[in-house]
């Protein structure tokens, strides 16, 4: 943790940043709590909250071993961060959870419930359908599936999902998006008061406890901020912004923070896609869940028709956080971000942004490789003279 | 002319329609029939473009199926692939897709339809597609293909598909007959029919006609039809024919004329390019005959031509539920593990064999099959194939794998 910011806040969001069962989680349990874990940020955490159930996103681990995972997905052809996500279910590391939300991300993700009622698990799983389309017809299909879900959950919790439960907690989850969106402001500082790899924790957290305490150790952590002079001794060191498959386990951000490098921008669906902008508690929430998602901030690799969109997002991150270079990473058998990568390139071609494209498993330790790729691209960076 | 002759005529004058659609004749295609279309994937609603007159080319089949030509070319363009820098993992007929619209070697379209079905690959190639830059200014149609199966769903894509007609009719520049559109519905209609009874013979035992007659009759009405909207016609007669010659065959009771049949078995995956490097020697080593396949299955939801509303919905049932590839991998696994069961029982299968390695959904499913086979005292064999490249595992290996399976599991 870098100075500038609380430290004893942060450890405590970093404790539960760090492993899957948490400090929280056991607190929120031991009150009788019910706990949902849910795969993917389309997922509206609000519905899950309105439902009186604490929101989970299931994550991946170090956990190189899939063994289990492997019986029922091949490994040769199937995404290593489910399956690492699979793994961690089915050996009990989630068993916490009283039931599970599976969104239909991929082909991969839509037979998770199949197989985890095949390996004897009798947790209730339940799958959202979302379009792979963004726009506003996809939105308003959308909008049905989440009456769907907003059923399912109400049939789960024993709660009537009100318009008053469900307005409140879009509004916390909107506080907790600006909070994010504040705290991600920091990162454009020249020295930041926040490494990337820690900014990744932080939101982490927030995905992994009550949003209410959460919210609350947030604001101690900006509350104590105190700008840090920038050193006028050094030549400031490269920024680079991370983009495309998953993001959770900070491989890249830890590799390039090692090098001496800033991490200023994580684009990925563990970092700034899931916090952007406000859901609007308003009118009609569940056209605003959906149309938050599908029609304002369309930036999963899955959705067709939302190549400017995301361009947009991008070209805006770049300028704003003074983006030296780009690094995109896709899983070898996450069809959606391998396209994603190759739109990526090309676009940075186009705007005359070095970026870095590779390949990699999320569970085999491939850090050596990434190490000298990164140190190399970054060397070329430097070579270039500063932006 | 005997049955023999017979097949073999149809199989070439199929061939010869087939093989006119190569790559290399893409670029001629699309001058002589403007406006021309290219679609990720012409299953969508392909009664639409038919009537409307348009040429539309499959941009997945043009990947994966449109290489004719020796293995070695197929495998040298899998390299070209790669070192275009498309290194992902996916399907092979996806990265040869992908690669032949983002390195500029097909014609710039006058209008582009998108989806997301049949797959991941197909998504993640109409994300290509929507975004190469010299094709930034040709209008697009983009389908949402929802992954449910409720009512609901396909009014939505029914919904969908009335818009895409109107969008067609933009790009043809003139309005469809109503009238025209319902024959060719019907005429659509009436081919499926004869798929469907074709599709009976492969409960004969032993089976009458080569699986390869099945898998070309899908090629031709599904894939050649929206390229060549005039052979439309000409394809139910094609049809007609090889359901009479596969009859004719039936009555004689031998079954098929070059196999000495002892082993039926179920490839539960799309057919390997190589297929001719494998499936003989299975036949002439162990009198192992392929009865079916994906696109050899052929389901029996027609257009319902009862009024506007139930054209469209009836056609986004069929593109969900009947479409070859899209109901093994967009569904559930309790359908695609019943549709498994289906096809062992229907046609009096022995094993079932399976294993293309860029299939997702079906790698996501595999011990759900396995265990489905299993409870059901079903021969299983998953093979770990590329369907595309057989550098990955040589028909001889597979060959290898399959010949020690019989043997294990009692069949040779």
């Amino acid at each position: 943790m870098k100075s500038g910011l609380n430290s004893k806040t942060f450890d405590k969001l970093s404790v539960i940043a760090g492993g899957i069962m948490n400090p929280s989680v056991q607190d929120w349990k031991s009150k009788g709590g019910k706990v949902m874990g849910y795969t993917c940020s389309f997922v509206p955490e609000e519905l899950i909250i309105a439902a009186g159930m604490l929101p989970f996103r299931i994550r991946g681990d170090d956990n190189a071993n899939t063994a289990n995972a492997d019986i029922y997905f091949s490994s040769a052809s199937t995404c290593s961060f489910v399956r690492n996500c699979f793994e961690n279910i089915v050996s009990g590391r989630y068993n916490f959870l009283d039931c599970i939300a599976v969104a239909r991300t991929c082909d991969v993700a839509s037979v998770i419930a199949d197989n985890l009622h095949l390996s004897g698990s009798k947790l209730p799983v339940f799958l959202l359908m979302l379009p792979h389309v963004s726009g506003e017809d996809a939105a308003q299909y959308y909008k049905g599936q989440l009456l769907k879900f907003k059923k399912a959950l109400e049939a789960e919790s024993g709660i009537e999902i009100t318009e008053d439960r469900l307005r409140a907690a879009v509004k916390l989850c909107n506080e907790t998006r600006l909070l994010q969106q504040q705290l991600t402001e920091l990162l454009k500082l020249p020295e930041p008061p926040i490494s990337g790899s820690d900014w990744s924790a932080v939101l982490i957290a927030g995905q992994s406890m009550p949003k209410e305490v959460y919210n609350s150790l947030l604001r101690q952590l900006l509350s104590c901020y105190d700008p840090v002079k920038p050193s006028s001794a050094v030549v400031p060191p490269k920024r680079l912004m991370l983009s495309g498959a998953c993001g959770d386990d900070n491989l890249v951000s830890k590799i390039v923070e090692n090098l001496g490098y800033v991490l200023a921008y994580n684009f990925t669906c563990f970092g700034a896609q899931c916090i952007a902008g406000q859901v609007d508690d308003r009118g009609d929430l569940l056209e605003a869940l959906a149309r938050y998602r599908l029609v304002d901030h369309p930036y999963c690799d899955v959705l067709i028709g939302s190549a400017e969109k995301r361009k947009a997002a991008i070209d805006a991150a770049v300028r704003e956080y003074a983006i030296d270079g780009v690094i995109g990473q896709h899983l070898g058998c996450c069809d959606a971000t391998a396209a994603g990568m190759l739109i990526l390139r090309e676009d940075l071609k186009e705007a005359g942004v070095p970026c870095l494209i590779f390949k990699r498993d999320y569970v085999s330790d491939c850090s050596g490789q990434i190490t000298t790729r990164i140190q190399a691209f970054c060397e070329t960076l430097t070579e270039g003279g500063s932006k | 002319m005997t049955i023999k002759d017979e097949f073999d005529n149809l199989k070439a004058e199929a061939s010869k329609a087939m093989y006119q659609q190569s790559l290399a004749a893409v670029p001629e295609m699309a001058a002589q029939n403007r406006p021309f279309v290219f679609s990720v994937d012409t299953q969508l609603f392909p009664e639409i473009s038919v009537a409307a007159g348009l040429t539309v080319d499959s941009l997945i089949l043009l990947g994966g199926f449109g290489v004719y030509g020796p293995q070695p070319q197929i495998n040298a363009k899998i390299d070209k692939v790669t070192e275009f820098g498309i290194d992902s993992r996916a399907c092979n007929a996806i990265r040869m897709a992908q690669y032949n619209v983002i390195s500029g070697i097909l014609p710039v379209p006058d209008a582009l339809i998108l989806t997301n079905s049949a797959c991941d690959g197909m998504n993640a190639l109409s994300r290509l597609a929507e975004t190469y830059k010299p094709w930034s200014k040709v209008p697009k149609f983009i389908v949402n293909t929802p992954y449910g199966t409720d009512d609901e769903d396909f009014i939505y894509l029914g919904g969908q598909f009335k818009k895409l007609a109107a969008f067609l009719e933009n790009v043809a520049g003139k309005k469809t007959d109503s009238q025209h559109l319902l024959d060719i519905c019907s005429e659509s209609n009436k081919q499926l029919q004869l798929m469907l009874e074709l599709q009976e013979l492969k409960r004969a035992k032993p089976m009458p006609l080569d699986v390869n007659m099945l898998n070309l009759a899908w090629a031709l009405k599904c894939w050649i039809s929206p390229i060549k909207p005039s052979l439309y016609p000409w394809i139910t007669g094609w049809l007609e024919r090889v359901l009479q010659a596969g009859e004719n065959a039936y009555r004689a009771g031998s079954g098929r004329y070059d196999v000495n049949e002892k082993i039926r078995y179920l490839w539960y995956d799309a057919q390997p390019v190589w297929s001719s490097e494998l499936f003989p020697r299975l036949e002439k080593e162990f009198g192992a005959v392929c009865v079916s396949n994906y696109y050899a299955t052929f389901y029996d939801i027609l257009l319902d031509l009862s009024s506007d509303d139930s054209i469209f919905t009836s056609a986004a049932k069929k593109y969900v539920l009947a479409t070859p590839m899209i109901r093994q991998s967009l569904h559930s696994a309790d359908l695609y593990c019943q549709d498994l069961l289906n096809s062992v029982s229907d046609y009096k299968c022995d094993a079932v064999l399976l294993g293309h390695v860029g299939h997702r959904s079906q790698n996501a499913m595999i011990q759900l099959a396995r265990e489905t086979s299993r409870r059901n005292n079903i021969p299983f064999e998953c093979i770990g194939q590329e369907n595309f490249d057989d550098r990955y595992m040589s028909p001889d290996v597979v060959f290898d794998r399959i010949a020690t399976f019989f043997e294990v599991v009692g069949l040779a």
